[in-house]
């Protein structure tokens, strides 16, 4: 026996009491069907706390951020200097680290490129903020590149058969480590005197493309032809 | 034979789909085996592992180039996940183990949902068949293929990953064809991007005699109800454009083809909702009419080419990835679904081994509206057996009244299944 809509010349199965079509009553009536019907499991509305908790956390640095900028702004003739962004930054790091690295599914090496990246600039700008002496550029950026370049490769190498995931992030490294290398031996934005610093970026970053191309040659240069085909 | 290689382009069909997918446009579609005996997971993953091995074009992770994206063999393994109630929803490749199509079981269904990036609904049905096979031979079945189901220790060959797009471009001058705006089908949005499905299972005879009254096809049947079930929902307001019906054709027809990639091209039948009309037979002869002209080979190859011809534009080519994106999105906003009233597809007749069929009790195959274009339809066939199914993104169903209206009219009895059309508003 099944369920049966007069209006809309429908049968269904079992439990059902409305039409679904039209809405109206279904009476019983007899027929034969070879069709099984499963039905659907019943939907979850979606709700997200997480969400909430984010929103909260949200407002909370949004409103420290702009009643610092206010009060830093209102005082500048007093306290001639940007200190609310000594407090700014870490707020603003601190979003950027849970989104960008805790919350983020990408791979590792990504994260640590991005984690690398961000610190790199806000060393910079922090630099720049502080009447800039150039120690950023010099020391703890070429620092930074220079341990990601030995460690990452390290840990990348350590599971050879998703090393082509990761020839990416390697090359960026690569990249960024001639590029900086470059701006100190070029330009006058690190200390005077100081291109060890440089060169040894370069040279690493030299010596870790050498070191892919030994170790894996065919998949670093397949996962270049992906990368940069037109 | 060629060798395979790990990594493919994406076919020129594929390349817009993960640049406008979205939450409220997934472009995923399903395609379901409803057995005639409960699912076991275990031998399901089985299966599954098996199947996707032996595919190597759904085997794939998608990344970003510089310049395009890309597919790239997945070694993750597929997961297999119980229905959660919505269906076609927007697919987040990393909560799949990067696969770009997910496979989900409820009682005797195994559905799997594609994301159209990677194949076009035969080549979907190919997998689906042989997921299939494999599961009832892991659970003990005795199945003889009949050289109608691919096996998962079947070779695979170069020719099913071929892009065939590519291989019907030519550089000659193609005629201009000025697309205007459709109608838009009007309504109340469900929340969460939620789509509500019906099924409605009728006999393929009675559909065959109906259509064979009329003297017309059975695609033609389809479209000519839905022009007069979208002219009788519509009440008697004035219509400013056309009612446009998008239907996907498959290539392979004309073209002899075992790519198991995209290779499909489209119509559209274009019908004024302001004629009064309210007779089927007028409109289905208008339809038969239509439908001579637009199934030209030639003007859906030209189709084809004028887009393969934006990917060949060297400037193109060399702008980077993210550029291409930014442009494709704004110009995919501007027109994007803006052409159709109303998506239809159909996946044809579904052949099996004769030891295979009888453990199946009928398929489903779903495709999945869009905020221009709010409500879809599909058809597949299974032996007698022939399920339409309604997919809508808003809540009103005016549409589905006005069909099965027709559908009595027609002598036409169904069996209905859906899911929980009113939860989620």
């Amino acid at each position: 026996m099944m369920q049966y809509c007069q209006q809309c010349n429908a049968y269904y199965y079992k439990a059902s009491t409305t039409c679904t079509i039209c809405g109206r009553p279904l009476i019983e009536k007899t027929m034969d069907t070879p069709i099984l019907t499963q039905g659907f499991p019943s939907v979850k509305p979606h709700k997200s706390h997480a969400k909430f908790v984010s929103k909260i956390f949200g407002m909370i640095s949004i409103g420290v951020v702009l009643i610092l900028a206010l009060i830093n702004y209102l005082t500048y003739n007093e306290y001639p200097n940007a200190w609310s962004l000594i407090i700014i930054g870490p707020i603003a790091y601190a979003w950027i680290l849970v989104g960008q690295i805790v919350l983020s599914k990408q791979n590792y090496p990504t994260k640590v490129n991005r984690q690398v990246m961000i610190l790199s600039v806000l060393l910079i700008l922090t630099d720049i903020l502080t009447s800039y002496d150039g120690w950023s550029l010099t020391y703890v950026v070429p620092a930074l590149f220079i341990m990601t370049s030995i460690i990452l490769p390290i840990v990348v190498a350590s599971n050879p058969k998703t090393y082509y995931l990761h020839v990416r992030s390697l090359f960026f490294l690569i990249i960024m480590d001639v590029l900086i290398g470059m701006i100190g031996l070029t330009t006058n934005f690190m200390h005077e005197g100081v291109i060890w610093t440089s060169v040894s970026m370069i040279t690493v970053g030299i010596l870790l493309l050498i070191t892919m191309f030994t170790f894996a040659r065919k998949d670093t240069w397949t996962e270049l032809i992906k990368i940069f085909r037109i | 034979m060629a060798k395979l290689r790990k990594f493919y382009d994406l076919d020129n069909a594929a390349k817009i789909f993960p640049v406008v997918a979205n939450e409220s446009r997934s472009y995923m579609f399903r395609v379901s085996v409803i057995f005639k005996e409960p699912i076991k997971t275990d031998i399901l993953q089985e299966a599954l592992n098996r199947t996707t091995k032996r595919f190597k074009h759904l085997n794939v992770r998608i990344r970003k180039g510089l310049f395009w994206y890309y597919f790239e063999e997945n070694l993750k393994t597929p997961l297999i996940k119980k229905e959660d109630g919505f269906i076609n929803k927007f697919l987040i490749f990393r909560e799949n183990n990067d696969f770009l199509f997910r496979t989900l079981y409820f009682k005797e269904r195994l559905s799997v949902e594609f994301f159209h990036a990677l194949t076009d609904g035969k080549g979907a049905l190919e997998f689906v068949n042989s997921l299939a096979y494999e599961y009832l031979t892991l659970d003990g079945k005795t199945i003889n293929p009949e050289g109608l189901v691919i096996r998962a220790d079947a070779a695979a060959t170069y020719q099913e990953v071929e892009d065939v797009f590519q291989k019907l471009y030519h550089k000659k001058k193609l005629p201009k064809v000025k697309e205007f705006k459709a109608h838009r089908i009007k309504g109340t949005f469900y929340r969460d991007n939620y789509n509500a499905a019906m099924h409605a299972y009728v006999a393929l005879d009675d559909i065959k005699s109906v259509a064979k009254s009329y003297g017309v096809t059975i695609n033609e049947l389809f479209i000519g109800m839905i022009i007069l079930a979208l002219k009788k929902s519509g009440k008697h307001q004035n219509y400013k454009h056309l009612a446009r019906i998008f239907m996907p054709v498959n290539m392979r027809q004309f073209y002899p083809s075992v790519t198991l990639r995209n290779f499909a091209s489209y119509l559209r039948i274009n019908y004024d909702l302001n004629n009064p009309t309210l007779d089927i037979k007028t409109v289905l002869d208008f339809v038969k009419n239509e439908m001579k002209k637009e199934l030209n080979v030639e003007d859906m190859v030209n189709a084809i080419i004028a887009n393969v011809r934006y990917e060949q534009n060297k400037l193109l080519r060399m702008t980077p990835l993210p550029i291409k994106i930014v442009a494709m999105r704004s110009v995919y906003g501007k027109i994007g679904n803006k052409l159709n009233t109303f998506d239809t597809s159909n996946l044809g007749v579904v052949k099996l081994p004769k030891s295979m069929a009888e453990h199946i009790s009928h398929y489903s195959f779903m495709i999945v509206p869009n905020k221009d274009t709010p409500k879809a339809m599909s058809f597949i066939t299974f032996e007698n057996t022939l399920t339409i199914s309604f997919i809508s993104k808003i809540i009103e169903r005016d549409f589905e009244i006005a069909f099965f209206e027709i559908l009595k009219e027609l002598g036409i009895k169904s069996q209905i299944e859906a899911n929980n059309w009113e939860v989620a508003s």
